[in-house]
């Protein structure tokens, strides 16, 4: 059976290579998408836990707080608990190096007294040297990068301070883990707090218990010594957290490069049920000689394995180079959207391999399994009779769509009725309308065709030839119409995303000019701004008022949390958009009353609305009254905002870090921006005008769905190819029919035409089912899984310029899929009038 | 004088066979057809019949000799001139009938004139005719799958004729069908080729269908015997 499989393979190859290609093809993107993801998601991980590992990774237990830093005398508390060994305490800040370029650097204050276990390296100096003249210790792939070496001065910003380090030592944590970011840096505890501000503050301790000691039982015991103000989480616990957090953005990647392989999987289906069809004798032959059902589905299996083997083999590195070429975009959604450590190496697991095989493999047998299974369950006097296969799918047309509707309202009422609660229920939808969307084509397909009446050999001729090869025809019509679907689903959803940001842009980023510090994006509680700075520019003449705001962040329900304190003494233009809550009353009530504002993130994430109480940590912990809910789209964890007066007795006095200037009329803000920046270039500060803010703002946006492009578009090169493959299978099933009409007198363009009529055909009815599913697809995204995974409200609007592009994309690529089977069609000679059955 | 059909001039047809060999299909076959006239060649499996007939509706060109068809060499024509030949002049009928299942009745037997682009009243009452005559008028809108083999058979001859063509060629017209059923068949056939006015050439393996031809020819090895 193995020589028979191989002789089988080597006649595919000889007689039907466009057919075997696109099959390989399909399979190959399908992997390639699915597995880009993976390893984008995967590395997202990664980094973050390469940080965590590359400085916690000896510790048993680690203490964090509820704010973003709390007393250092917890230290002590820690010490003196009888099952702790050891313990190390932390203090991190993020800050702006001033390198060959300026970016960000995460410095690591460590007490370096005790053994650490970092793999110092190169150190210069006596033995004390590490405690004075901000001595610091940086990776060597950061030194190599910025062509810095052990001596050198490196100057920092953090917040309005600008403080040069001295580097003292190269610090291989790639050695500890190699997902290690090469932005991190190590410093003495002690001069990192004195520094940076955070004088007897520290932002973790870890702890290495003794040996025998109970890890849970020791959790606990610590946590209440502790207190509610901290957490105290084993690393598993904070390898959840990580993964938490980024489980939304990961989950709606996965999603979207399934629809890849789904389409991919039909593109396998297409071909081995033609390859099936025209081989039907052959199969037939072999189950009348003696050949067993399981032998024969063995065989056809065994194939199709080949091919799978074959996708996974281009398709695992393809799959990481599109990882590659899009980790960039993904980093930066990361870092802005989550402050979490941006992607610098790609994570190759053994597990990706191993999903990799499964995927192409097992997808490749998925997709060619029922035409598989339908054939070798024949019996062999039907295999070899004509007429009899593509009759079945046309019977079943009927109760296909049923099935379609049915799982449509079956999912719709499941969902209003029990579904509500339950968070992933969103995707149960989308995948029930794919399912449900797919089963319509074959039925539509007959629909159109049947009331047609053909006057020439035009399109109507087309649509009904197409609509005689259901079994083929239908499947390309439906593996278009999920891409279609999904690509306007997507496009609608970040469409109206996109708009409903720069809406509420419009309505309330008003001021003239912003200005914070640079490391404000990274570090926010320790980015403040001086009085002096402050004064120097709230003074100018050409400021008619300003705001003032205050940042630090806190834990609220398991997640940092932004905390906002601004000054709502001044008569402003509105700086909220109210989802809830009256603005005036509201804004009453936080500036006198102590009350808060809570964006929509934050409220549908605790389900706090107007009138109910949040608890926010500060110096003690401590329940507002939620006064207005507000839109807020910069901030996915949700944020909560006060008058500067509460902000100051919930966590002390403290410095703004954001100012934002209201000019007086007529004035231009660019000029302003110019004076400030020539006149404080010397300070780290970031001084924009609101035009620059908001392109800044939208600028990120895009680069946030990058990656959604990308695989829009891998899916729709799979489903344009599938239109080939259809075309395709098409010619070489229909061989005499092309060679009567060759015999009864038609012309080559006429045959052209009638294949470039069934390729336009089957993209104008995947459009439509796909334009259909698409905008029900994006109510789903919109209203459900949006809602339920980030909290946002986006409102409605209709991309239809876009929308029209990406049609005319759709059946332009599809016309042009459809040229080289039309030509290959076209060139059927009369002579191949045989005794094919049509 | 009646012109002449259909003319074969020394006509030869090789096929290349596996190795360095050929096979001669046709073999130096001469041979004229008057117009209106109706010939019968017959022979066994393999003799060249099938051949002949492609050679003669253009499909296929000849390794040597001349085909004329009507006064013009069909083996000079080019490859826009060999369509609209057997789109204007030719009818062909096939031993497996070849009807398109997608189509209905009626839509098969109207397909040629699609081809040629005719207004569809035009043709439409002609299909409507030949049907009648068939016997077939209650069933023009029939999926083919539904009809037996005779009637398929009859769908297919009316389809060769829809457009009155100057000659009708068939390959077996009765080859799948029993001997009454092929009776009828062949009286529908050369009774509307009569009426029409065309040539008629019928290969057949079959005395019996030869029989309505008014000369009937033998074919054997590529050679043609009694023409």
């Amino acid at each position: 059976m193995i020589r028979y499989l191989l002789r089988t393979l080597n006649t595919r190859w000889r007689t039907g290579k466009s057919l075997l290609i696109l099959s390989w093809f399909g399979v190959t993107l399908g992997v390639a998408s699915v597995l880009s993801i993976q390893i984008l998601n995967r590395s997202a991980f990664a980094a973050f836990q390469g940080s965590v590992t590359a400085i916690s990774g000896r510790a048993d237990l680690s203490v964090t707080g509820m704010t973003p830093r709390f007393a250092d005398s917890l230290y002590l508390v820690v010490i003196a608990d009888p099952d702790v060994a050891r313990a190390w305490p932390l203090l991190q800040t993020s800050v702006i190096a001033e390198a060959s370029r300026k970016v960000v650097l995460d410095l690591y204050g460590v007490d370096l007294f005790q053994p650490t276990g970092l793999p110092l390296e190169e150190m210069s100096g006596e033995i004390g040297a590490p405690l004075t003249d901000g001595w610091v210790a940086i990776t060597p792939a950061f030194a190599t990068e910025h062509g810095l070496s052990v001596g050198d001065t490196l100057m920092v910003s953090s917040g309005i301070l600008r403080v040069p380090l001295r580097i003292g030592a190269l610090v291989n944590l790639q050695r500890l883990t190699p997902a290690a970011n090469r932005t991190m840096a190590i410093m003495d505890i002690a001069q990192a707090q004195g520094l940076f501000g955070a004088s007897g503050l520290l932002t973790q301790i870890d702890i290495g218990l003794a040996e025998g000691a109970d890890p849970a039982t020791a959790q606990a015991r610590i946590q209440e010594t502790l207190g509610p103000g901290v957490t105290v989480a084993t690393p598993a616990e904070r390898a959840q957290q990580g993964s938490d957090l980024l489980a939304a953005f990961r989950l709606n990647l996965t999603a979207l490069s399934s629809i890849s392989l789904l389409v991919g999987l039909f593109l396998v289906y297409a071909s081995t049920q033609a390859s099936l069809v025209r081989r039907r004798k052959e199969l037939g032959l072999l189950l009348s000689i003696g050949a067993s059902r399981g032998q024969v589905l063995g065989l056809i299996l065994a194939e199709i394995a080949v091919v799978g083997g074959l996708g996974v083999t281009i398709g695992l590195p393809l799959g990481y180079w599109i990882a590659s070429a899009n980790v960039s975009s993904v980093s930066a959604t990361i870092v802005n959207l989550y402050q979490l450590n941006a992607i610098e190496t790609l994570a190759l697991p053994w597990t990706m391999y191993a999903l990799a095989v499964v995927v192409g493999l097992g997808g490749a047998i998925l997709g060619a399994l029922w035409p598989a299974l339908e054939i070798s369950r024949r019996p062999s006097h039907e295999l070899l009779a004509p007429f009899t296969l593509h009759q079945s799918l046309r019977s079943a047309a009927g109760a296909m769509f049923v099935a379609g509707i049915t799982i449509f309202v079956l999912s719709g009422g499941w969902y209003f009725a029990f579904g509500r609660a339950w968070r992933p229920a969103g995707f149960v939808l989308a995948m029930a309308l794919m399912v449900g969307l797919a089963l319509l084509a074959p039925a539509t397909l007959d629909a159109v065709a049947r009331p047609l009446v053909v006057r020439r050999l035009g399109l109507a001729y087309s649509v009904k030839t197409l609509a005689a090869r259901l079994q083929t025809s239908a499947v390309a019509v439906a593996s278009l119409g999920l891409v279609v679907s999904m690509l306007v689903g997507v496009t609608f959803m970040v469409g109206s995303f996109r708009e409903t940001v720069a809406v509420w842009i419009e309505g309330t980023v008003h001021a003239d000019i912003y200005i914070t510090t640079e490391s404000w994006a990274r570090s926010g509680d320790d980015a403040a701004l001086n009085d002096s700075t402050i004064q120097f520019i709230t003074s100018r003449p050409e400021v008619q008022a300003f705001d003032r705001l205050r940042a630090t962040s806190a834990t609220i329900g398991g997640r940092r949390t932004f905390v906002a304190g601004v000054d709502l003494s001044q008569e402003l233009p509105d700086r909220f958009a109210f989802l809830r809550g009256d603005p005036v009353r509201a804004t009453r009530l936080v500036r006198d009353s102590g009350a808060v504002l809570i964006s929509e993130p934050l409220a549908r994430r605790m389900n706090s609305w107007v009138g109910d109480t949040i608890r926010v940590p500060g110096r003690v912990e401590a329940a507002f009254v939620v006064a207005g809910v507000y839109y807020d789209y910069g901030n996915e964890a949700g944020a909560v905002v006060m008058d500067l007066g509460t902000m100051a007795g919930l966590i002390g006095p403290g410095p703004v870090s954001n100012l934002a200037l209201y000019l007086k009329d007529g004035l231009a803000a660019d000029n302003l921006v110019n004076a400030l920046r020539s006149e404080m270039g010397a300070l780290p500060l970031q001084i924009r005008s609101n035009l620059a803010l908001r392109t800044e703002v939208l600028q990120i946006f895009d680069r946030t769905f990058a990656i959604t492009a990308v695989v829009q578009a891998l899916s729709l090169i799979i489903a344009v190819a599938g239109v080939t493959l259809t075309l395709l299978v098409l010619a070489r099933e229909r061989v005499a029919e092309l060679a009567l009409y060759q015999a009864l007198g038609a012309s080559r363009r006429q045959i052209f035409g009638i294949f470039l009529g069934k390729g336009f055909t089957i993209a104008a009815l995947g459009l439509v089912l796909g334009l259909a599913g698409g905008v029900v697809l994006a109510a789903i995204l919109i209203y459900v899984i949006n809602r339920d995974y980030f909290g946002w409200t986006i409102q409605v609007h209709w991309p239809l310029a876009t929308l029209a592009q990406q049609a005319a994309l759709i059946l332009g690529a599809a016309v042009v899929a459809s040229l080289y089977p039309a030509l290959r069609a076209s060139r059927t000679p009369a002579t191949e009038l045989t005794r094919e059955d049509f | 004088m009646p012109s002449v059909a259909l003319q074969f001039t020394d006509v030869s047809k090789t096929y290349p066979t596996a190795g360095a060999g050929s096979r001669h299909a046709l073999d130096h076959v001469s041979f004229a057809i008057p117009e209106g006239r109706m010939v019968a060649v017959v022979g066994r499996s393999g003799s060249g019949k099938s051949t002949l007939l492609h050679l003669a509706a253009g499909i296929d060109r000849a390794t040597a000799g001349t085909v004329s068809a009507f006064g013009r060499s069909v083996g000079s024509m080019d490859e826009g001139e060999r369509t609209l030949y057997r789109r204007n002049t030719i009818g062909l009928v096939f031993q497996f009938f070849h009807l398109l299942p997608h189509l209905s009745v009626f839509e098969n037997v109207i397909l040629p004139a699609l081809i040629a682009g005719e207004k569809r009243d035009i043709f439409a009452r002609r299909a409507t005719a030949l049907l009648e005559r068939m016997g077939l008028a209650d069933r023009a809108d029939a999926a083919i799958g539904q009809l037996s083999g005779g009637e398929m058979q009859r769908v297919a001859i009316a389809r060769a004729l829809i457009r009155k063509p100057r000659l009708v060629l068939a390959d077996e017209p009765t080859g799948n069908l029993d001997d009454a059923t092929g009776r009828t068949v062949m009286e529908l056939l050369t009774g509307l080729v009569r009426d029409d006015g065309a040539t008629l050439i019928c290969v057949t393996h079959s005395r019996e269908a030869a029989g309505y031809a008014d000369d009937v020819w033998e074919i054997r090895s590529g050679q043609l015997l009694g023409a």
